[in-house]
This record gives C-alpha cells, structure tokens and sequence, in this order.
C-alpha cells in the first residue's frame, strides 16, 4: 500500500480525541508571544557581533522555524496516537476492485413540484443518471423508490440498462415516508459483498417525511458510505386543499348540508383574495374569497344544498404556485338516511314532558340554530304493549326506557331483532323489575343484555349523589368527549340501579364514582346492546339536562348499537392506499373499478374474497359497478396534504443522517478492534506514532540546546 | 614583600587605589623591585665617552673590557638623555568604557599614570593628547616636576565618550607636536584599520616612535554571553538582537582577523605593537617600553 492510500484507509478509535490536537496552537503561541528572555548589553563595539548575525541569521530563522515544527509535529503525533489510528483493512481499504452503488430516489408526489425550469423529479433523476456514469466497468447499480414496493432494481452491472430505467421513471402521487425506503436501502446494501459499498440518497427532503430516518439507518454497514443528494429550491410557493368534509351527519330539514373546506399556505410568502370553490357536476355552487397568512391553515364553511343522491363534487382553490394539482380536491356528497329508533314506554304520559323517553327524543333530533332540526335520527314512541315483531322489522334500534318488563314473546323477538343486527338500548327506572329482565333478557349472559340487573340503589336527602367517573375516551362511544372527560364530572345520580354480574363479552364504558357500573354494552349476534344503569329521564339523575354530555352520548350510542359506527366507510383515500370493497359485495365476477387510471378493471373473484381490497396509484374519483354499470359506491383519492408541505429539514438533520452512518461504521470498526488480538496491526500503529514523536522530542531538545533556547 | 609590591601590578588591584599617582608608584617601583640585577639598569642616560678612573668613581662604570685590552682603567662617562620626548596619545572614545572589573578606560590610564611615571623619574618629557569633549586636548612634551600631576588631573578628568578616531587623533598630534619623539598609542582600535594605518604612516614619516598598546577587555575577547542579547554599540547607540551562542564563532574569528590585520599594519609601519587585556598584569607595559628605550641606547 503506498503512502497515498495509506492515509486514505487512516481511521481512528477514539476520534474524538482528535480535538486535542487544537493543542498545537499552544507552541505556536509560545513561538510566537513569548520568545526567549533578552538580556541587554552596552557593548563596546557590535560591528563585528552585526556581521555575524548578517551571516547566522538566516540559518538562525530556519532552525527555529525547524525546532517549532519539531515541537508541532511531536505533539500532533502524541494527539494522533491517544486518537488511536489504524488502517482499515481489507474491504474498508479503498483499494481497486469492483464498488457497489445504491440510489435511493425519492418519487414521492412532492418531487413534482416544479422549482427552478423543471421538476425536482428530472434533477434528481440527472443526478442519479451522473452517479451511474461515474462508475466503471464491473460495478454494479441498484435503485430504489422511496414509495412502495420500493425495489425497482437488484444489484446488476447493466449501467446502461440502469440508466434506461431511469429515463422512463416518473413521479407517483403518493406521500413517501422516508425510514421505510431507508431501511430496505440499507438492507440491500448490506447483502453486498463488494470493496466499496455506497448509498446515494436524491430526494427533496421534505421535514414531513423525515421523522423516523436517523433510526432507520442504524444498522447501515460498516464498510459502507451514505450521502445525501438534495434537490429542490426548499421553501417555495406552495398551497394546497388539505381536506374536504361534508357534514353529513347534521343534514337538515331545510335540505343544506354544511361543508367544510380546509386550504393552507405552505410558503412563506401571504396569498391575498384567494378564491375556493365547491363545484359539483363541473358547475360551481358555492365560492368565497379570503386571504391566507404564510403558514396559515383555515377551514372555510360552506352551506350546499343537499343533493337528492350521492354527488361528487370538488373543492378548488384557485392560487398559481409550483403544485397545482393539489389545489384541487374530490369529496362526495352522500344522503344519508335517519337512523329509526323506536323508543318504548310502559305507559305513554299525555304531557310529553313527563314521558320516559321525553328528553331522549328531543336529544336524537335537537334544533338547529336556524329553527330547523337535524334528520339524523327518526324517533318514534311506543307503549310496551304495542311492541310486536312487526314494529321491530322496521326500525335500527330499540329503546326500553324505564319498562317493568317484556313478555316471552316480547323478548324472543328482540332476541332475534339483536341478533340480526339491530341495536338495544336499556334504560332503568323505577318501574324497573329486574327479575323479568334477568329471566327474559339477560338469562345467565345468554340473552343481549349485557349485565344482570339486580335492582336500585338511592341517596338520601343530604348525601352526597353519584358522579361519573373520569371515562376512557378510547372505545368508539367515548370517542368524541377526547378532551372533554371533565364534562362526565358534572352529571349527579340520586338513584342508580345495580348489577350482580356482566355477560362475558360485556364491557362497561361509564363508572358511577363508587366503582359500580353506570354503562354497560355487548355484541349481540350482528347487533349490539347497552344498559345503562339510570332513568332515560330526570327521575333519577340530571344527566338529560346536561346536554353537553347527554346529547352527543345518546347520538354515539344508539348509532353504535345500531351499527352505523362499524358500517361507517372511509371516507377518503390516498394514492397507494388500497379501496376496500363492501362487504356486500354481490356477484363478484361482475364488479367493476372505473376511475382515474382510464381502463375499467374488473375484478375477480379471488381478488373480492382476499381481503377485498384495491390498491390504486392516481388521485381522482373511483367508481365501483354492477354488470349493467350501474355505479354501487364511488370512492375518492386525494393527494396526502403531508406531501404538499414543501419544507425541507434543515441542512443539519441532512448531514447528520450522513454521520450517522459515518459514526455506525466507526462503532462498528472500534467494536471489531477491541475483539482484535494485540499482535494487530492497529495498535502497532498508534505505538509507531508515540516512538517517533519520542524521537522528534529528543532531536527538538538537542536543537533547542544548540539555539540556546 | 617583593611578592606584595608585585601584586600591585594587577589591575584588579590596583583598581581598588583611587589615587592615580599612587597607582604610578606602585606600579613602577613594584616592576623595577622584581628587576634586581636588570640589565635595564642605568638606560636613563646615554653613553658619551670614556675618562681615566680616579679614585671615587664608582667601581660599576669601569669597562672591563677596555682594562682587558689596555690594561688601563676607564670608566664610562654618560650623559642624561633629556631629548626624549615622550606623546602619550589615549583613545578616549566611548567604547573605552566597557570591561567586567576594570574598564578598558581605567587600564589605559594605569598604562599612560605608570609610563609617565617612569618616564618623568628618567627625566624624559612627556606629554599627553587625547578628544576630550569633541576637541583635541594636546600637552606639549615636558620634563618638569609636575607634569605627572597635570597628567594625572587630566586622566581623572576624562570621561570616555564619543566615537573612536584613533587615527584622526594620532594625525593631528603628528602636526601639531614641534620634535620627534615617542609615541605611546592606547587604543582598543576598534575602528577602521585603514585610518589607523595611514595615521601611523604619516607618525613613522614624521620620524617618530610608536608604540602601540592594543587595550581589549576579557568580554570582548572571550565573548561569554549565553542567553539572547540586545547588544547596544556604546558609540553609536545602534542596537542588535542577537544568540550569542550561535554568533560567537564567528564573532571571535572576525575580531581575530581584525587584530591580524592589526598585527600586519604594525609590521608594516615598523612600530611595536602589544595586545593586552585588562586583566593583564602591567609588567608587560614595562618591559615592552624599556625594550624599546634600550633599543635607542
């Protein structure tokens, strides 16, 4: 190994001792502040003492500018040799031999932006397509996307066939987290067995997409480098539609549904008198105007009238930046039909006010701030007595408020109502008598009811009332109070029924402050039960007069038992994602996905039945049909608003990610030369450098003496 | 005591005696003690010619010789040499002023305090020239009883300062003085050479004497300093920073190339040329002179 390669295979244990050799300063500045000590002579006559130093002088100087780089150089050899050098061998040497490249190229949506003449996606490409140039005969290229599935090719030596690839690659529409692609990179590298092992990273490096890269490189090869390419121009003229949602749910009477329209501003530049717009059939039906602050993200309302079916419409922002594509947004518009609920009574009071399920119907149906009410629930009252099979095939839910008891056909048929997928919920009451329920409804745990009511329990005039306990927000029911547990603080019990034991697949939702349960639920079958432990009214408990809980409970509720909750669809899609197919799905060979990407796909019926799921690439508006075209459901893709976000990371989380894998390779290396046995030639090394700063100090003494400093 | 008075003759004794005459005294008669049978003896006179003995003279003036041939007593008859006029010219520049334990300065007067001494007790006349104060202060030869302590006073009087010009000295004392004689140079000559040369050239076509003592202090000729210096030159102020280790080669070779070339204009002149240091014992003044005188007689 010659001399030159020598110090390119240099590397150290303890790098960090290299700042030691800062020290060098140190006899500089002595050279330089604080010369010898002069003694002044009145001499007789300095003529000849003049022609001496005239002809001494310069040797003088090169001697001492000799002894202070004696000094220097002995010093940076002790630094060097506490740094604990070696000499990486074998295949960390640099040496000649065939070199393995990996490009990971980021093809993520936001590589399309256009900044500078042409799109980040044709730089990085062109710098990817210089990267192979430069490689020679023998080495190998793979390449990677940073979108699934990733691995666009293997390690080969067909440059020019990697180069073509390359050519024809474009960006897809799809949000790329970066540590998934980082870590497949790494992964591929490290199956390679070649001298020199290097991965090119190309990618805009947008700060959404980062999180998570430091790690993702922990296991990178030891012999291995990384380096970042970035391209793009960083924060540039960017705003987007982040999301569309048609409030479906608060539908009503006056036929308007309210739609709501998030735009952002992703530049740091504002953007004044910016139109949005809501088309629907390619008209427009409703706009504003507004401004945006750099950074600024806002939701603008709109109120749309109701269409008759489900329509497609389209939320534009009108602004000219580098990414107009995600200006624009598809959202549907979808009726949805009240769900029925059927509320029971033992005996229907003539004053509405004193009836059991009184506040209940009022809660499913409230009024609006414009005098209307909201159609999401169609309530009905019942008496106990009228409640036959019939009443029940057409409702969703079925409420029992503050009933005595079911007859045996009663129960048998709400038995069979549950289990085909309707929803039942129970209230307690004074009229309450547990026994008929035990026997009839719960019946050891095989009944829907989810506990066994064993019965009530009240306070006495001065003591303190139940409260609720704080809930736990995770379960679909609770799921809207996130953040507003303090709210179930404030509802007081005077009376609560109690329950001796739960059905096995029961959960209790809501606790009374002592620990007894206060809401209890259960799958039934294909439907869902829930008892809850007081009175539907304010016999009991001031919970319906608080309708900061008791409304949006009530609607949680009974839409989860009816099964409006698990049936709800999701409600968008990103390119990428897969298209989950109703479960209802019929005649499978005849399905058919029309959409975006042009050609209809018809599906198999392998693909229904395994998982019934549909990956797609573009953005736009899919449509699922029958045989005869007749469409069954229309889903939208819309781009990931993490994508239109254009801020790059900062320059040092780039570099960082490189030492990263600098200071991996490092560790690994120390790791290996602790293992080494003493004979290496490592710790030679570092005994070579301390002798010859020994030697360098002796000669430097010697000459110090013969300047006489 | 002979060894008592003979360690008068050291300058760092003698440096302890402020008393210049004193000084003189010690130093001759310190020398002449350690003479005994001196062959010097009786040089303060010249040789005239020769008379019969008659009873009284002293039985030392008989020539023997003579006796020996003629078988007849002669006695020698001398006459005292009262022409010899004597130049004491001093280097009073500044850089006389330098030495350890006693200056080039104080070692040229302890030369010039015990020649004239001598001198004046042979009845030769002295005389004395050196720059005092930037203007050439001349004393004409004279044998008189106080011309020591006129020399004296001016030596005391005289501080070393200036720039040497021994030869622009010797020059004008060479115009200036009215008779031949001797002249007795002091000087470090640290100086250009040439100019000395030609002064001495102009002193020997003058047909005077020169004896010229070379006065350098044990510094200058051994150059002991070790660590950097900032030498400052006495005369000119001019300074330089310099290792002395590394210089002293050259240094001590080129002021011995220097004295060589001294050495080579004193030759060439024909003059007596003695190089002392200040820790030189006097003798060799003393001896080099009445060498010189006896050369005459």
């Amino acid at each position: 190994m010659d001399f030159g390669s020598l110090v390119l295979a240099l590397s150290f244990a303890a790098p960090a001792v290299l700042y030691g050799l800062a020290a060098l300063a140190v006899p500089i500045l002595i050279h330089l502040l604080f010369k010898a000590r002069k003694q002044t002579v009145v001499f007789s006559w300095i003529h000849f003492i003049r022609e001496s130093v005239v002809r001494k002088s310069s040797r003088l100087r090169f001697q001492e500018l000799l002894l202070l780089l004696l000094r220097l150089a002995a010093l940076a050899l002790i630094v060097l040799a506490f740094a604990r050098p070696y000499v990486k061998a074998g295949p960390d040497t640099p040496a000649s031999g065939p070199s393995d490249l990996v490009i990971l190229l980021d093809d993520s949506f936001s590589m399309g932006a256009a900044d500078g003449g042409r799109t980040r996606f044709a730089a990085a490409v062109e710098k990817a397509d210089n990267e192979i140039k430069q490689l020679s005969r023998g080495d190998r290229v793979g390449i990677l996307k940073t979108t699934p599935p990733f691995e666009l090719l293997g390690f080969s030596d067909d440059l020019a066939a990697a180069r073509g690839l390359l050519r024809e690659l474009k960006p897809s529409f799809a949000s790329a987290p970066y540590p998934p692609a980082l870590r497949r990179a790494v992964g591929l590298l490290s199956e390679s067995s070649a001298s020199r092992r290097e991965l090119v990273f190309l990618s805009d490096f947008q700060r959404s997409s980062w999180p998570g890269s430091w790690a993702a490189v922990a296991d990178f090869p030891a012999n291995a480098t990384l380096r970042v390419a970035p391209v793009g121009a960083g924060i540039v003229d960017n705003l987007c539609v982040v999301d569309v949602t048609p409030l479906t749910r608060l539908q009503r009477e006056d036929d308007h549904v309210r739609v709501g329209v998030r735009v952002a501003n992703f530049s740091l530049q504002p953007f004044p008198d910016l139109r949005v717009e809501i088309m629907a059939d390619g008209a427009s039906i409703a706009g504003k105007r507004i401004d945006l602050a750099p950074g600024d993200i806002r939701e603008i309302l709109f109120e749309v009238p109701a269409p008759p079916a489900e329509q497609v419409g389209q939320a534009r922002l009108h602004a000219n930046d580098v990414l107009p594509i995600d200006n624009v947004r598809p959202f549907r518009l979808t009726p949805t039909t009240p769900l029925r609920v059927l509320c029971v009574e033992d005996e229907i009071a003539d004053v509405p006010y004193f009836q059991s399920t009184h506040f209940l119907r009022t809660a499913l149906n409230p009024v609006t701030e414009r005098g209307g009410r909201h159609r999401s629930f169609d309530a009905r009252v019942l008496s106990v007595r009228e409640l036959h099979a019939d009443e029940l095939t057409a409702v969703d839910a079925l409420v029992l408020a503050n009933v005595s008891g079911v007859t045996e056909s009663q129960a048998q048929d709400i038995t069979r109502f549950v289990r085909s997928g309707g929803g039942l919920l129970v209230f307690c009451g004074d009229r309450t008598e547990p026994a008929l329920y035990d026997v009839r409804l719960y019946r050891k745990g095989v009944g829907p009811l989810p506990a066994r009511i064993a019965g009530s329990a009240g306070r006495a005039r001065g003591e303190p009332p139940w409260t609720l306990r704080r809930p736990d927000t995770s379960h679909p029911v609770l799921a809207a109070f996130s953040g507003l547990e303090a709210e179930f603080a404030r509802p007081e019990f005077q009376r609560i029924a109690t329950v001796t034991e739960t059905a096995e697949e029961a959960s209790t939702l809501l606790f009374f402050d002592d620990g007894a349960p206060a809401l209890a639920i259960r799958p039934f079958g294909k439907g869902h039960s829930a008892l809850v432990l007081t009175s539907a009214d304010t016999t009991w408990t001031d919970l319906p007069k608080r309708a900061e809980v008791y409304v949006p409970l009530m609607h949680q509720l009974l839409r989860y038992v009816a099964g409006a909750e698990q049936t709800q669809e999701q409600a968008s899609y990103h390119p990428g994602d897969a298209l989950r197919l109703p479960a209802e799905a019929p005649d499978t060979g005849a399905l058919k996905l029309v959409g975006a990407e042009g050609e209809p796909r018809v599906l198999s019926t392998e693909e229904v039945e395994d998982g019934a799921t549909l990956p797609v690439a573009l953005p736009g508006v899919y449509a699922l049909t029958n045989a005869e075209g007749k469409p069954l459901r229309r889903y939208t893709v819309n781009l990931d608003p993490e994508e239109s976000d254009l801020t790059p990371v900062v320059p040092e989380e780039r570099n960082r990610l490189e030492r990263r894998g600098a200071e991996q390779r490092e560790e690994i290396a120390a790791a290996e030369r602790s293992l080494a046995s003493p004979a290496t030639g490592d710790r030679r090394l570092w005994r070579s450098a301390l002798i010859l700063a020994l030697v360098l100090m002796l000669c430097e003494v010697w000459l110090a003496g013969r300047l006489g400093g | 005591m002979v060894s008592d008075l003979l360690e008068y003759l050291d300058p760092r004794v003698l440096s302890r005696v402020e008393n210049l005459e004193l000084v003189a005294k010690f130093i001759v008669e310190g020398f002449m003690t350690g003479l005994h049978r001196s062959p010097y003896h009786g040089f303060s006179v010249e040789f005239s010619s020769y008379r019969k003995y008659s009873p009284g003279d002293d039985l030392k003036f008989i020539d023997w010789r003579v006796f020996g041939r003629l078988d007849k007593h002669y006695v020698k008859q001398f006459e005292e040499t009262t022409n010899l006029n004597a130049h004491l010219v001093l280097d009073s520049s500044a850089s006389m002023d330098f030495g350890e334990n006693v200056t080039k300065w104080r070692y040229t007067c302890f030369i010039a305090a015990a020649l004239a001494f001598l001198m004046l007790k042979q009845r030769d006349a002295v005389g004395l020239s050196l720059y005092r104060d930037g203007r050439l202060d001349l004393m004409q030869p004279s044998s008189k009883t106080l011309r020591l302590r006129e020399v004296l006073a001016v030596l005391d009087r005289v501080r070393p300062a200036g720039r040497a010009s021994v030869g622009s000295l010797l020059t004008r004392v060479c115009e200036r003085i009215r008779r031949r004689g001797l002249i007795v140079l002091v000087s470090d000559f640290f100086e250009d050479l040439e100019a000395v040369d030609s002064a001495l050239r102009f002193a020997r076509y003058r047909n005077h004497e020169v004896i010229a003592f070379q006065v350098l202090a044990e510094e200058e000729r051994s150059f002991p300093y070790n660590v950097q210096t900032n030498f400052v030159d006495s005369e000119t102020g001019d300074r330089i920073v310099s290792e002395p280790r590394t210089v002293r080669s050259d240094y001590l070779r080129l002021l011995e190339e220097h004295n060589e070339r001294l050495r080579e204009i004193a030759e060439s002149c024909e003059i007596d040329l003695v190089s002392l240091t200040t820790t030189d014992a006097l003798s060799e003044v003393l001896t080099t002179y009445l060498s010189h005188r006896m050369q005459r007689v």
